[in-house]
């Protein structure tokens, strides 16, 4: 297994089409990012994260096929989580919208905001994390999935282009416009800028 | 590393003997999506072909110059084939989209994309004479017919002044009779003052008449005749 590891994602995808026993090295190096995405999405009890995570690989598995190995396998596997995690939160007639942010994830998300990459600047006291958990909830679900994606999942904008299938300038405008609704939200709750 | 989710993952691969969907399988359905977006420009290049054909056709037929409003052009627009061509860049749009890199493409590349690949084609086929062709194929059937309005339809009113056809005698220099596309004979009157040109009728030729239709006499007076063009 440790020298299976070492092998690049590309090089475990065709050693699974092979052998499915090699698909445990994927799972083992993504098993807690996806782990970690899934419950940012929304996803609160183990058991149902647990329940997501294997539908994940399964429906990985099944489409591996698929892959284009031109892209990241990183991006494709989070496309499967994300729509598998939505259609378990549709299945189960739970609130799509509803992210599950710890306060470590809200420092997360703040730092990476605030890295002047962006064309809208947020720089806020890092004070109310519950403010800023509720406002990302209640945005609108395609700015709330890209900020996600870009700020927390640390994903570049061709990686959220592939994740969501869309065009890498449609994602740009998105973040920007998410920043803007999000910043627009924090000052009407009184969160003033540094 | 958690390793018991990996063991229960491939234990369940294995119970359920669950396999990858073969290669060739995504092939052919990415196969089908690129067939539809090829398809799409193939349909909205004829349709763009047609356009062009009827808007050539009643051109040159004259009938923007003896047209009475704005409004009655508006009837002479092809609307069916705007229809069509709008539903195909659609089709190249959702085809596209579902292709393994199509969603790179913003909706307003692919739907100029479509429509610059269809006007291009299209203008050819005009040229080499395939929207006439379509446009003829179609006119047949009942339901295109009554849809789609060319430089016949246009010419065959006589009640607003319009009227077409072949030339079956000639009784005297200002009185024939002539059978309409439609297949009705009409009896036509050169009036005393005619303004435009007054093409002189000769049996078997095609002709085209502007002037009024007087109900009372049955008799269509023309005020300018043309010889149509093919």
């Amino acid at each position: 297994m440790a020298l299976e590891l070492d092998k690049s994602d590309q090089e475990l995808v065709i050693a699974t089409l092979e052998n499915r026993n090699s698909f445990s090295a994927l799972i083992q190096k993504y098993e807690a990012a996806i782990r970690r995405y899934v419950r940012r999405l929304g996803c609160v009890e183990a058991d149902d994260i647990n329940d997501v995570i294997q539908e994940i690989f399964i429906k990985v598995y099944i489409n591996l096929n698929d892959y284009d190995q031109k892209l990241k396998f990183s991006s494709w596997l989070y496309r499967i989580a994300h729509n598998e995690t939505i259609s378990f939160f549709r299945k189960k007639n739970l609130r799509v919208n509803v992210l599950n942010l710890s306060d470590e994830d809200i420092d997360d998300f703040f730092e990476q905001i605030d890295d002047g990459k962006d064309y809208v600047k947020i720089a806020y006291q890092k004070d109310d994390a519950r403010i800023t958990r509720d406002l990302l909830s209640s945005l609108n679900p395609k700015y709330k999935d890209v900020l996600v994606l870009r700020f927390l999942e640390e994903k570049s904008y061709s990686e959220i282009s592939e994740i969501l299938k869309l065009p890498e300038g449609t994602v740009a405008t998105l973040i920007n416009r998410g920043k803007k609704e999000l910043k627009i939200g924090l000052e009407a709750k009184g969160i003033k800028s540094i | 590393m958690n390793e018991e989710l990996s063991n229960k993952i491939i234990e369940r691969l294995n119970k359920d003997s669950i396999l990858p969907i073969p290669k060739w399988r995504f092939n052919i359905l990415y196969g089908f999506f690129w067939l539809g977006a090829l398809m799409s420009v193939i349909i909205g290049s004829l349709a763009f072909a047609t356009i062009l054909f009827l808007i050539i056709d009643l051109r040159m037929h004259g009938i923007f110059e003896v047209s009475h409003s704005a409004l009655e052009i508006m009837l002479f627009i092809p609307y069916l084939w705007l229809i069509v061509l709008c539903i195909f860049i659609l089709i190249a749009k959702i085809s596209l989209r579902h292709t393994k890199r199509g969603h790179q493409y913003r909706l307003r590349y692919i739907v100029a994309s479509s429509l610059i690949l269809s006007i291009i084609f299209g203008s050819f086929l005009t040229l080499v004479g395939v929207g006439k062709l379509t446009h003829d194929t179609l006119n047949r059937t009942s339901i295109y017919n009554y849809t789609t309005y060319d430089a016949q339809d246009a010419w065959d009113q006589p009640i607003v002044g319009r009227i077409a056809g072949v030339v079956l005698s000639v009784n005297n220099k200002n009185n024939f009779i002539i059978k309409d596309f439609e297949g009705a004979l009409w009896h036509i009157q050169i009036a005393t003052s005619t303004y435009g040109h007054v093409f002189t009728p000769k049996a078997n030729s095609i002709v085209r008449m502007s002037g009024i239709y007087d109900a009372s006499s049955s008799i269509f007076i023309a005020t300018s005749i043309y010889e149509w063009e093919d």
